[in-house]
């Protein structure tokens, strides 16, 4: 079986797992949709026009909303030897990592598609940059996301309490791309474009080929049965 | 795992012991006359005056840190590949040892901040890098803590100290772009990389950081044995509980 069909294969399960239970998209949606009131509440009415607190606030609720639905990507292969069943299929591994990335990958996609139009009405800001860098941008940093996350996320699906540890695992691998998305999230706000920013996407760039490309080639490490 | 009170394994278990005592004892000698020189012999510095002299101590608990860190990448690479036991024990001595240079580092670099930033903190890329890699060892230390199994925990931390050692240049650069104030003493610009010092200085910067080294090193052996002799205990009680069992 080709790696694509393998991969497509483990994300059609997932997805039809998750339009059956609707655990994955529904609750890390509602944890943002609640951050976003959270920092609405939180913040003075005057605060929410501040420099940078809409991308700060934002990025936040994206980053921790994201914990919920990338962690489930292995987390929902825990227990009853369902991770066992998926390894002893046989085909390469590393497709299982990149069919779970991409799940993760789409999963944040669409939260970010639902999210991120609501954040800027609720903060009432309008992009002043052009749109296609945002979305390159929003791309980048939610496919970093989704590959350390993917990662993190099969490392934490072998240790006891795993769900409870995972943030604690993954914030600070992720510190490299939340300030690169704040930077340039403000930069395409502020300078109406990333002009001058050159550094941060190549970082977001090596960011994603590091932790696409390295848990691609450790990966039979990782799922050892 | 290596079956515990095999013959074979006990030269190297009293090498081992030997080189703890023997690096106790230069330890001692070491760190006194680092003390000498950084606090006494080193000239004072003109403008931060007497506080610029944790500088000595402060450059060689970094140094150790990212060593120890460095040890850490290395073996977890090893272990992967070879899968010996002895390898994951290296590691994680390493590991704990870097949390405690790295706290060092953090520590004497407040004060010195305080004195001479008037701050205890500031968002400085090497100190932002230097807090993240506290964070990220210390979930090293959880995973450990919470991987059931030796060949499980030695693998997944194996993992993560490689992947953590990975991030640290792009926690480094991202930190530098975001904010930046710590004073460079190696300077870059020139024809080839010069330290800005006086020569004086960077006798006692160095003779710190040799013994400092040192002292990394014993606590690292010092750890080394710890978790050989956990080891052991832990394959006897193996030993005794299939024997009760057979």
């Amino acid at each position: 079986m080709s790696m694509a069909r393998v991969m497509l294969a483990i994300i059609w399960k997932d997805f039809r797992l998750e339009w059956r239970t609707g655990e994955v998209l529904l609750t890390p949606g509602l944890l943002a949709l609640l951050l976003m009131l959270v920092f609405i509440f939180a913040l003075p009415p005057a605060a929410m026009k501040a420099e940078g607190v809409f991308t700060a606030s934002m990025w936040t609720t994206l980053f921790f909303a994201g914990t919920i639905g990338v962690s489930r990507g292995f987390g929902r292969e825990r227990g009853d030897g369902r991770l066992a069943g998926l390894l002893l299929a046989p085909v390469d591994r590393s497709a299982v990592f990149l069919a779970k990335a991409v799940s993760a990958l789409l999963f944040m996609a669409m939260v970010t598609a639902v999210m991120m139009p609501l954040f800027f009405g609720a903060f009432g800001q309008t992009l002043a940059g052009p749109l296609w860098q945002w979305l390159v941008m929003t791309g980048l940093v939610i496919t970093a996301y989704s590959g350390v996350g993917t990662l993190v996320a099969a490392v934490a699906a072998q240790l006891r309490s795993g769900e409870v540890l995972y943030p604690v695992l993954l914030f600070p691998l992720l510190v490299p791309i939340v300030l690169a998305a704040v930077h340039l999230s403000d930069a395409l706000l502020l300078e109406g474009g990333w002009a001058g920013h050159g550094g941060w996407l190549q970082m977001l760039v090596l960011y994603n080929v590091l932790f696409w490309g390295v848990p691609y080639l450790l990966f039979e490490y990782v799922v050892e049965v | 795992m290596t079956v515990a009170a095999r013959p074979s394994t006990q030269p190297a278990a009293e090498r081992l012991a030997a080189l703890h005592r023997g690096l106790g004892w230069l330890a001692l000698p070491a760190v006194i006359f680092a003390l000498y020189m950084g606090l006494v012999w080193a000239p004072e510095e003109r403008t931060l005056g007497v506080v610029q002299r944790i500088f000595y101590f402060h450059v060689g608990s970094a140094w150790n840190a990212y060593l120890a860190f460095f040890i850490v990448f290395v073996f977890s690479i090893a272990y992967l590949v070879r899968r010996k036991d002895g390898f994951d024990a290296i590691a994680v001595s390493a590991a704990e040892v870097g949390i405690v240079f790295t706290v060092l580092t953090l520590l004497t670099g407040t004060f010195w901040a305080r004195a001479v930033w008037n701050v205890w903190w500031t968002w400085e890329p090497r100190l932002t890098t230097t807090v993240i890699l506290l964070f990220m060892y210390i979930a090293y230390l959880l995973i450990r803590a919470a991987a059931e199994g030796s060949d499980r925990r030695g693998r997944l931390a194996s993992i993560f100290g490689i992947i953590a050692f990975a991030n640290v240049p792009l926690v480094h650069f991202s930190a530098t772009w975001w904010r930046g104030m710590h004073p460079t003493v190696i300077q870059l610009d020139g024809p080839a990389p010069r330290l800005e010092m006086d020569p004086r200085m960077i006798t006692a910067m160095m003779v710190g950081l040799a013994a400092l080294t040192v002292v990394s090193a014993y606590l690292f052996v010092h750890r080394l044995r710890l978790e050989q002799m956990t080891r052991r205990v832990d394959a006897l009680k193996e030993r005794a509980r299939l024997e009760v069992e057979n």
